[in-house]
């Protein structure tokens, strides 16, 4: 009697513990926007919604990207990832996040280099050269802080309708 | 197709059948390509996006995350470039093409181009001289006629076939063709073409309406005027009598395009001459050319070649030296700046016909002065050199490019419309030339100043009037003698009744025209003045003494007598002679001035107051007849104080030229005189008569000629002391003189008149300067 009763209660607190350990991770609601990128003749920038009818190559397209921690414990290394899709290329120096640095794949995330390079063969041999930004495939940041519950963090990147 | 040209239509059509020809082997989508390279995302492309993220907890454990997907729709973005190349110059009735104008479909979908309205054309020069010809695609198709499309027409044949889905980077390429106007208002400036185009998609898969988008793009060429051969032809007055004239001419292409060849060059000096021809009438004089001293020089354009020709009429040439040509020409040959193009373009040297800076050829030609009359005077050889003979810019037009005026084959002109300067404005229109003429030139001989002056109508004579030998023109005389207005006397005065008008000439015997005046270079002469004339309309001359001239104007040194070269001028010195001398006769020497040279010459009129003949009477008793007396003194033979009847009585007519005898010389010492000059004083005509019954007649005091009265008429013929016994005498009864010695006689004649007949010629009544003699006849007493 005493083991069955050890027995459930063993299996309730497991199922506790489990309950308790489901409910603390850190959950991270992602949010991808996009906005279009309106230069100003004063060299601002206004960011509008998107004319759906009117999308253009050669239109630039911001991309917001919201992380949120819906959990109940903090988020460690969050790192969020971005795409630059077929069709556009990424804008030089557009990636931003208030306290992560991004860094960049030619190769869709198999290696990622916050500059990343290319081999280029010339008459004197192969020359590593920063590689066009355009030619980013991905983009990431790590962030280093803690994303703690109910917090939120964004991250910006704009891209080039090719 | 690329190079920018310039052609005629029925080239444009030689060449549309060409790429006709070519079309057929190359694949529409050579002539618009499709994409290369970068690309624009074609429209209707989804583009979707997910953001997905990792992280960890505080056990390391890590999660991962994704976002919501944004996808977005690449819409139809038409857009258009529309290029060409560079500008290119035109001429007046140039057919230019313009561009190829490249349309390039630089959007994100496939489509087709199309004008949005004919070429506008801008610029300096002016719509108003351009007209816009039509349109070819180029290495595609043409229109149905071949030939330029209209814009309808392009923008159909743009819209069908495989043009009408010109992909993304695809391109076609357009020319447009204009024509410049023959004279177009302004001869430079900008003609600027702008043709404006669409590239459009039609609505497909998102895009759900077509839309459009247009592009322009310009080319400026310039106006400027056909290829100009512009001369300027000069010449250096000749310093000396003995110097040569040098013609130069330049030769510059003033206009805007290279010079070429030309097909009527060769008809003229052959099928293989291909060149320029720049031909000159050898300047004339009097109708005939200056001959040529040396064969002329040339100094060619670098890289051409010249070669000088002679012709003796404007249409056979030859390369052989014949300084006695009527024409030259310099043939001017090679490649030059480039094929068939002799001189090029060289608008900085020269602005026109006369004005040449900085010449590509030079020709130079050296010719003797001309000689004779008016040679001298200014201008009195012009020239101009205007028979250029080129082609323009275009050597397939073959446009001639001559002197305007100027037919082709035809060379320099005497024609009357070829004074002053030309304009080289004529515009190039079919074989009409856009010029080339050069200025006008004139010079002349270096002046001779020269002039003679005599008598009436031989201002050259060479007399003299001292009676020596002529040794010159200087010394030539006009004797006349005058009568005095009152009965003169050996020792008394003579007046003129009026004027003593001398009639003689002067002749400009220099090669220039100059003024002149006569001057009275004996001083002045008590009781005499002269003054001189213009006189024309003389009567007489040559064995005549000349008269009834009509007084002209005055000569005097502040109005002297304007005299052509060569040209002869009658003048008259008129005298008047109050209380002068009788019977001495005045000798003037009258100087002609030149007024420009100084030249002169002299000649001299000898005038003899109271008339030439001088007459007197005497008588004698040359058999007194009279009886013995006792006592006092009877006339004897001789006598010329009494006479009985039956005596002889021998009357003397005693007369006298007062011309002194040396100033009528005869034979050779008259030299070239002219009759009349002499024939002033050698007494003609003169009738002596003898009137026994007359009575006094005018200027006489007295008369006592009553010998008829009491005699029996004449004895025997009157007796010449020169001739001699009269043979022909004029008896006023008319018959045959009754010769008879009283008493056998009853009654003779009482009058005659007699011809002196001083010369012992024939009975024509003269009387040599300087000669005297008597006619005597008897009476006897009743």
């Amino acid at each position: 009697m005493l083991r069955v009763k050890s027995a459930a209660f063993l299996t309730i607190a497991l199922l506790a513990s489990l309950v308790s350990v489901a409910q603390a991770k850190p959950v991270v609601a992602l949010k991808l926007s996009a906005q279009m990128i309106q230069h100003q003749a004063n060299g601002a920038e206004h960011f509008v919604p998107i004319d759906t009818a009117a999308l253009k190559p050669g239109d630039e397209i911001r991309y917001v990207i919201v992380a949120t921690n819906t959990g109940t414990n903090a988020a460690k290394n969050l790192v969020p990832v971005g795409r630059i899709p077929a069709g556009t290329a990424y804008v030089a120096g557009s990636a931003s996040s208030p306290t992560a640095n991004p860094e960049f794949s030619l190769d869709g995330g198999k290696t990622w280099a916050a500059m990343p390079t290319v081999k280029v063969h010339t008459r004197s041999g192969d020359v590593v050269q920063k590689a066009d930004p355009a030619t980013y495939t991905t983009i990431r940041w790590h962030e280093s802080a803690a994303l703690e519950p109910k917090a939120s963090q964004t991250f910006v990147y704009a891209v080039t309708i090719k | 197709m690329g190079a920018r040209k310039t052609k005629k239509p029925i080239l444009r059509l030689r060449a549309a059948a060409v790429f006709a020809a070519a079309l057929a082997f190359v694949s529409p989508s050579l002539l618009h390509p499709g994409p290369a390279g970068a690309t624009a995302t074609v429209a209707g492309t989804v583009i979707s996006n997910t953001a997905t993220a990792t992280f960890s907890d505080a056990n390391s454990v890590g999660y991962a995350s994704q976002s919501n997907t944004v996808s977005l729709t690449v819409w139809n973005a038409p857009a258009l470039t529309n290029l060409n190349s560079t500008a290119q110059n035109v001429a007046p009735t140039d057919f230019v093409v313009t561009g190829p104008f490249t349309l390039t479909n630089t959007g994100n979908g496939t489509g087709y181009f199309a004008l949005t309205q004919d070429a506008q054309f801008t610029g300096t020069v002016g719509a108003s001289n351009v007209t816009l010809k039509g349109y070819v695609i180029v290495g595609g198709s043409t229109c149905t006629t071949g030939a330029l499309c209209t814009e309808a027409q392009l923008n159909s044949a743009l819209d069908s076939g495989s043009y009408a889905t010109t992909a993304p980077n695809g391109t076609v390429q357009i020319e447009a063709e204009y024509q410049v106007a023959s004279a177009p208002s302004v001869t430079s400036g900008t003609i600027v073409t702008t043709l404006t185009a669409t590239v459009t998609y039609p609505a497909t898969g998102a895009a759900t309406q077509e839309t459009s988008v247009a592009s322009s793009a310009a080319e400026t060429d310039t106006l400027a005027p056909d290829a100009r051969l512009d001369l300027q032809k000069s010449v250096v007055a000749p310093a000396s009598s003995s110097s040569n004239l040098v013609w130069t001419i330049k030769v510059n292409d003033g206009g805007g395009f290279p010079a070429r060849d030309l097909t009527t060059v060769k008809t003229l000096l052959g099928a293989s001459a291909a060149g320029i021809f720049i031909t000159d009438k050898v300047p004339t004089f009097s109708g005939s050319a200056l001959a040529l001293v040396s064969a002329p020089s040339v100094s060619c354009y670098s890289g051409d070649t010249c070669t000088v020709y002679y012709s003796t009429n404007g249409t056979s040439w030859s390369a052989t030296q014949n300084l006695s040509a009527s024409y030259i020409g310099v043939f001017v040959y090679g490649d030059g700046p480039g094929s068939n193009v002799e001189l090029p373009s060289a608008p900085s040297g020269s602005t026109g016909a006369g004005n040449v800076t900085t010449p590509q050829i030079t020709i130079t030609l050296t010719t003797v002065q001309p000689a004779g009359n008016l040679s001298a005077n200014s201008n009195s050889v012009s020239n101009i050199a205007n028979s250029v003979i080129g082609g323009n810019k275009d050597a397939n037009l073959n446009v001639p490019v001559i002197g305007p005026t100027i037919t082709v084959g035809t060379y320099d002109s005497s024609s009357p419309t070829l004074t002053g300067v030309f304009n080289n404005t004529t515009a190039s229109s079919g074989t009409t030339p856009p010029g080339g003429a050069s200025n006008i030139v004139y010079t002349q001989a270096y002046p001779i100043y020269s002039v003679l002056n005599g008598p009436y109508g031989v201002p050259g004579a060479t007399g003299n009037y001292t009676g020596g030998t002529p040794v010159d023109n200087m010394h030539d005389f006009t004797e006349y003698g005058f009568l005095c207005s009152q009965t003169p006397t050996s020792t008394g005065t003579c007046s003129a009744t009026g004027s003593i008008v001398i009639p003689m000439s002067i002749q400009n015997t220099g090669n220039i025209d100059d003024t002149f005046y006569p001057i009275n270079d004996t001083g002045s002469v008590s009781g005499w003045t002269v003054n001189y004339y213009v006189a024309t309309a003389c009567s007489g001359g040559g064995s005549t003494f000349p008269t009834n001239c009509t007084q002209g104007a005055a000569i005097t040194s502040s109005t002297p007598v304007s005299i052509l070269s060569g040209a002869t001028v009658n003048y008259e010195a008129v005298y008047t002679a109050t209380a002068v001398s009788a019977f001495v006769p005045q000798t003037w020497q009258i100087t002609v001035k030149g007024v420009s040279g100084s030249e002169t010459n002299d000649t001299y009129d000898v005038l003899y107051p109271g008339g030439a003949l001088k007459i007197s009477k005497s008588v004698a008793a040359t058999a007194t007849n009279c009886p013995s007396v006792s006592s006092g003194t009877e006339p004897a033979n001789g006598s010329t104080s009494g006479v009985c009847p039956g005596g002889v009585m021998t009357y003397t007519l005693s007369y006298q030229n007062l011309a002194p005898a040396g100033l009528a010389p005869s034979g050779a010492a008259l030299g070239t005189e002219p009759a009349f000059a002499t024939n002033a004083v050698l007494i003609s005509s003169a009738l002596l008569t003898e009137d026994g019954g007359a009575s006094c007649s005018s200027g006489c005091t007295t008369y006592t000629n009553n010998w008829a009265t009491n005699t029996f008429g004449l004895n025997a013929a009157p007796v010449d002391s020169n001739y001699g016994t009269y043979t022909t005498f004029t008896y006023f009864n008319g018959s045959a003189f009754a010769i008879g010695t009283y008493p056998g006689i009853t009654a003779g004649y009482t009058k005659f008149t007699a011809a002196l007949n001083a010369t012992g010629t024939t009975n024509t009544g003269k009387v040599v300067a300087g000669q005297s003699g008597n006619i005597t006849f008897t009476v006897t007493v009743r």
